[in-house]
């Protein structure tokens, strides 16, 4: 297969030149001599690189397989549960990647790498055939970390709202219809998950609305961790306007080190069970899942039988293929922590280098920063600023800061305001 | 729920100590004998927040697309060494050399000053 | 030459009546705020505390001013304008404007309308104040030495009968410096934000000029004369 011309290639798999016919090929006709670059999934890693290489290459031919034909934000989406954002807002679809930036999109699951023969096998489009591949599905979730917790629950009752869509809208409805008085449960995963102070964030805004709509109500945090990012910001927010460290504080968090750790939960009696034994019986129970990688990474065998993808943080290129690279939350990046962030700035390395090799040209030194935003309420932000360099084939964390002040009402103003106007910047970075 | 509240309480004295927070700078020196970093790649990094090629203009963070490449300079250099303090631009900027910070320079000078939603992103394109 | 522009001013007035109000669209909802009346804006100005320099130092540090305006007001970008030299009570009433949602024309506003919810009139005194004392900025922007024609100068200081535009310099001094009500020093501002001012003044997204001052005679110029009048001001900036 390997020693096929593109030409034989071509004729071989028709299936999937009808495929890209189908689903939403670009206007542009492309030379044959055009290199295909294929971008498994449309997250903020597969948008990035697709957009990134169209504005660095124009003769390009670019094909993204992406199941679903919106995406939803996930940065941002905490704000559902404090009523500063509509999942509407959140949402994008791929008509710019295609129409702006000529991408071939076929939305379509993607279910299988065939490494020698350079193609993608679709689940209704036959296969992709690819020069270089990037692969980008982010994280699956291991619900059966907390025993008794599966997908049907997460579906149900129980949605864990870690992927932005009904689930979150659900969990709102959820908090809404609880009675006067009545306890939500948060269960905190370990690291690694994606954006680390999301769950504290979340816990904050739902005491926000909580605090207009059902004042008496409790949010206890069962955390898997002995502390979190931007915690000094969150417990002095908290003490306060939450009453944190009282009788009467509307938000509760347990370390792990002192029996935090959700085990099990007991759907039928809405309880969870800690590592300590503690029984807590909860109206609504929010268990945001452990994370490991997505299952197409794992049966692609790009995961090597790991938790995480090993990549070359040269280039993102990936350790089983060197025409594949891997890019976001799915990869073994640490001390990166999994953010759409640095996810986007994997995707811009990796089409830089793609482009590089097309001109016969070493690829170029990295650099990847974290520059993020967090939000403990809708009058106080936080930022954070991580960079990272790579030395000696490690990624090196360079520098890292957490916003520092407390007392200081007019900078938390200026840092949520901030936050709202990154969001923005964010998404239009990668989608418009 | 009660035993959980005095435990979540006792933890506070040792909140301090338990961040999971910030780490020393390692100076932009230290890694001298690298191969110099392209002025797109560090530019890249700034377009979450300053837009694509630096080109938005109806937000707070301000465009940085064709900005004079002395006046780039001066800015991060003013942040790098907390001239001019920040609320977020200091530690963006001090991780960067002087050598560095001129690349971006150079880079950001010769973006044009307009938005990018009014790029042409196909123009000169050689389709068949 | 009083009596014309306040004919001018009477019959726009009239004129943007229908569409005076502005609709603040933020997280928590719109808000519609009324735009100054003469009266109000004569009241308030009568009404502002006496700012102290010294403190108003000390807020605008504390509140990180300078990440945004730059140190002591003078900032190098074309984003957000420079505060040093302007004129106390024009930024007093910019914060007041911000305040109450009267200011809003993109999201960002946002960063100063949310903001100016820790501050009150005493605080925004004293911090115009402190902008006031400092001198006014070097422009980067502008060309080294002044490419205004006499058309512009005459502009500038005699104004346009035909089309009853008043001077610009009957407002905003004789060499930009500001004037003696709320109107701003114009010397050394970007020209980008001169532009930008100006267009939104025309096309009604900024609305907080009193009896549309401003507005009345931004809708009567061109592109071209709007382009030419902000680079002679950005000309007139300190060296």
């Amino acid at each position: 297969m390997n020693n096929l011309s593109r030409r034989q290639l071509i004729k071989q798999l028709g299936a999937a030149g009808i495929a890209t016919g189908l689903f939403g090929a670009s206007k542009q006709a492309w030379s044959k001599t055009a290199p295909h670059v294929v971008i498994v999934g449309g997250g903020i890693g597969g948008a990035s690189a697709a957009k990134y290489l169209r504005i660095i290459d124009k003769n390009v031919k670019i094909t993204l397989i992406e199941p679903n034909k919106e995406y939803i934000f996930c940065p941002g989406s905490n704000e559902i549960l404090n009523e500063t954002a509509t999942l509407e807002e959140l949402t994008v679809n791929y008509e710019t990647l295609k129409n702006r930036y000529a991408v071939n999109v076929i939305t379509d699951w993607a279910d299988d790498i065939d490494y020698t023969g350079k193609r993608v096998k679709t689940r209704n489009s036959g296969f992709v055939a690819y020069d270089k591949l990037i692969v980008s599905p982010g994280p699956d979730y291991k619900l059966d970390a907390v025993e008794g917790y599966n997908k049907a629950l997460a579906e149900g009752d129980f949605p864990h709202a870690w992927k932005a869509g009904a689930q979150t809208t659900k969990l709102f409805d959820q908090m809404k219809s609880m009675p006067q008085g009545g306890t939500i449960a948060i269960s905190s995963p370990p690291m690694p998950y994606r954006c680390p102070p999301a769950p504290y964030e979340r816990a904050s805004f739902m005491a926000e609305w909580l605090a207009h709509h059902n004042p008496t109500a409790k949010i206890l945090i069962l955390d898997s961790k002995d502390g979190f990012t931007f915690q000094k910001h969150y417990l002095d927010y908290w003490t306060k306007v939450r009453g944190y460290g009282t009788d009467n504080s509307m938000i509760e968090w347990v370390a792990a080190k002192d029996g935090g750790e959700v085990k099990q939960l007991d759907a039928l009696n809405k309880t969870l069970i800690t590592a300590n034994g503690d029984k807590i019986k909860a109206d609504v129970i929010n268990i945001i899942p452990n994370h490991t990688a997505a299952k197409f990474a794992k049966d692609t065998g790009l995961s090597q039988g790991q938790e995480w993808v090993s990549i070359d943080p040269m280039t993102y290129q990936s350790r089983v293929d060197k025409d594949v690279y891997v890019v976001g939350d799915v990869t073994e990046s640490s001390p990166m922590v999994k953010t759409g962030y640095l996810a986007s700035n994997h995707a811009k390395v990796v089409v830089q280098a793609i482009v590089d090799e097309f001109n016969g040209k070493a690829p170029s030194q990295p650099l990847y920063t974290n520059n993020c935003v967090a939000l403990a309420g809708d009058d106080y932000g936080m930022s954070i600023t991580d960079t990272f360099r790579v030395q000696n084939g490690k990624i090196v964390k360079q520098y890292g800061h957490q916003s520092t002040e407390l007392d200081n009402p007019a900078l938390h103003y200026v840092r949520a305001s901030l936050a709202k106007n990154w969001q923005r910047a964010f998404r239009r970075d990668i989608f418009a | 729920m009660k035993s959980l509240l005095l435990a979540s309480l006792f933890t506070l004295p040792f909140l301090a100590t338990q961040t999971m927070a910030s780490g020393a700078l390692i100076p932009a020196e230290k890694f001298a004998a690298d191969p110099a970093i392209p002025g797109k790649i560090l530019g890249d990094n700034c377009s979450a927040c300053h837009g694509t090629q630096g080109r938005i203009y109806d937000e707070s963070m301000p465009p940085i697309a064709g900005i004079p490449r002395d006046v780039f300079i001066k800015l991060m250099m003013d942040f790098k060494n907390e001239v001019r303090p920040s609320i977020v631009m200091n530690h963006v900027a001090k991780v960067f050399s002087e050598a560095e910070i001129e690349r971006m320079a150079d880079y950001f000078a010769a973006q044009p000053d307009a938005p990018w939603s009014e790029e042409n992103v196909l123009k000169g394109g050689q389709y068949e | 030459m009083k009596k014309t522009k306040l004919m001018i001013s009477l019959g726009i007035t009239l004129a943007c009546a229908v569409t005076a109000n502005t609709v603040m669209a933020s997280a928590h909802g719109s808000k519609v705020v009324d735009p100054w009346s003469t009266s109000n804006w004569l009241q308030t100005k009568r009404d502002m505390p006496k700012g102290d320099a010294i403190r108003g130092e000390k807020l605008a540090n504390d509140g990180y001013c300078y990440s945004c305006h730059g140190v002591q007001g003078v900032n190098p970008t074309q984003a957000t304008p420079s505060l040093a030299g302007q004129n106390a009570t024009y930024t007093y009433k910019m914060l007041l404007d911000y305040q109450s949602g009267l200011f809003h024309i993109d999201h960002k506003s946002d960063v100063m309308i949310d903001l100016m919810n820790v501050y009150n009139k005493q605080e925004m005194a004293d911090m115009a104040a402190y902008y006031e004392a400092q001198t006014l900025p070097h422009q980067y922007y502008a060309p080294e030495t002044s490419t205004a024609t006499s058309e512009t100068i005459k502009m500038v200081k005699k104004g346009d009968v035909s089309r009853l535009i008043v001077p610009c310099a009957s407002c905003h001094g004789a060499h930009g410096e500001g004037g003696m009500n709320e109107s701003p020093a114009l010397a050394g501002m970007s020209p980008r934000m001169f532009v930008r001012q100006m267009n939104v003044y025309r096309s009604g997204e900024r609305n907080n000029d009193v009896n549309s001052g401003m507005a009345q005679f931004a809708t009567d110029l061109t592109d071209a004369e709007i382009q030419a009048l902000a680079d002679y001001y950005a000309t007139l900036s300190a060296k």
